[in-house]
């Protein structure tokens, strides 16, 4: 990369959301390249022309959060921020901040120990979900139904990990669902899209197989991102949402900052990677004047 | 994650025979090598060296699988007709959304 570009897209590797991104970003005239962590590495240390912003699109969460605060602390604007991406990779965090600041959410206790998942269980009633601060497309996350599957989920973990280092983890109260929840693409502070997400297993990613169907963003839907756009700042998210069957309410289950989108715009119709890049653009106009 | 592949572009017959500069200069490169007016870049696998497919234009990032063995290989550079790639990373545990 000899020549500054407008948007260095920051990939672990290059995956066909990323590819539409780069398609869609050239279509309106800005300049598009992708980066790996050496890349990143050679635009901060000035051997590279540093771009007008950094998308960050990294698999990695490690690699996606030092991108980004590297890149803002070298004056170069990431999208998502940051600070963004520290909430969005932590679940805990997730928790202890839609409390404080009103966003409905599912009960949850941090548990830093195999005695706290189990008073946990007590305080919210089995079942109750426990989930690892920062994993993701569904993985590690179990639904323990009493002290007897607890002591199966401890005697797993205590084998792979003896010292305890998975602690603490997030354990929360199981919302009973109308056999899907919602996924919501929001760009900049707007849902773009909402699908229902319906699997078989209880849990719905869609990397476990969920099938998607659009639904209609409604007003709840709109005000829900809304409060957690307020929080985590303008940008790309996936927001997952879940209504309880026992008040018909929807609660937050969490926000996601890196959302894959390729095979479910394929069944929804909306090309989030054009939206994203009328995004993008406009924020790095707003970059550039306030420069 | 494994060395880099220096690789050899496809170029039209009448571009410059250069490769790169880690290349042997007095090496004798052959038909498949050279092609025929062809501008698509290939590069060999790093494990059966087969040659691979990266397309016309590779970007960074992008993943190139061996036709022959199946091992998926990561371009990290694609400047002046010069590909380089690595072996593609495996999933780890804090990959996701």
């Amino acid at each position: 990369m000899t020549e500054p570009v407008d948007v260095l897209v920051a990939v672990t590797m290059l995956r066909p959301e990323e590819r539409l991104l780069l398609d869609a970003l050239r279509g309106r005239g800005l300049t598009a390249a992708t980066g790996l962590t050496r890349d990143i590495g050679a635009v901060l240390n000035g051997t590279a022309p540093a771009p007008a912003a950094l998308l960050v699109r990294n698999l990695s969460h490690r690699d996606a959060a030092q991108v980004a605060r590297r890149a803002e602390a070298a004056g170069i604007p990431a999208l998502n921020s940051a600070a963004a991406l520290d909430v969005c990779h932590d679940k805990g965090l997730q928790a202890l901040l839609f409390a404080r600041h009103g966003i409905p959410h599912p009960r949850s206790f941090h548990a830093y120990t195999d005695e706290d998942v189990a008073r946990c269980g007590e305080e919210l009633g089995w079942p109750v979900v426990v989930k690892p601060l920062s994993a993701s497309w569904g993985r590690g996350v179990v639904r323990l139904t009493g002290p007897e599957t607890l002591a199966a989920w401890s005697g797993g973990r205590e084998s792979a990990d003896a010292a305890g280092k998975a602690f603490p983890v997030l354990v929360q109260e199981y919302v009973e669902k109308p056999e899907h929840d919602l996924r919501v693409i929001v760009i900049g502070n707007q849902p773009v899209v909402a699908i229902e997400r319906r699997s078989t297993d209880w849990r719905t990613n869609t990397h476990l197989g969920a099938s998607v169907r659009r639904t209609e963003i409604t007003e709840s839907i709109t005000l829900l991102c809304k409060q957690v756009t307020d929080l985590v700042g303008p940008g790309f998210y996936g927001v997952d949402l879940v209504e309880d069957v026992r008040d018909r309410q929807l609660r937050v289950l969490e926000v996601n900052a890196n959302p894959e989108f390729a095979r479910s715009s394929r069944e929804h119709g909306v090309n989030i990677a054009e939206l994203l890049a009328d995004h993008v653009a406009e924020r790095i106009r707003g970059f550039l004047a306030a420069a | 994650m494994g060395g880099c592949s220096l690789l050899r572009a496809v170029f039209p017959a009448s571009a410059p025979r250069s490769c790169t500069p880690f290349c042997d200069p007095d090496a004798e490169f052959t038909d498949r090598e050279w092609g025929e007016m062809s501008t698509a870049i290939v590069a060999n696998c790093l494990v059966c060296d087969s040659a691979l497919d990266a397309g016309d234009a590779p970007e960074k990032g992008e993943i190139v699988e061996c036709g022959s063995c199946g091992q998926e290989h990561e371009v990290t550079g694609a400047e002046a007709g010069v590909v380089t790639v690595e072996l593609a990373p495996e999933v780890e545990e804090d990959w996701g959304e």
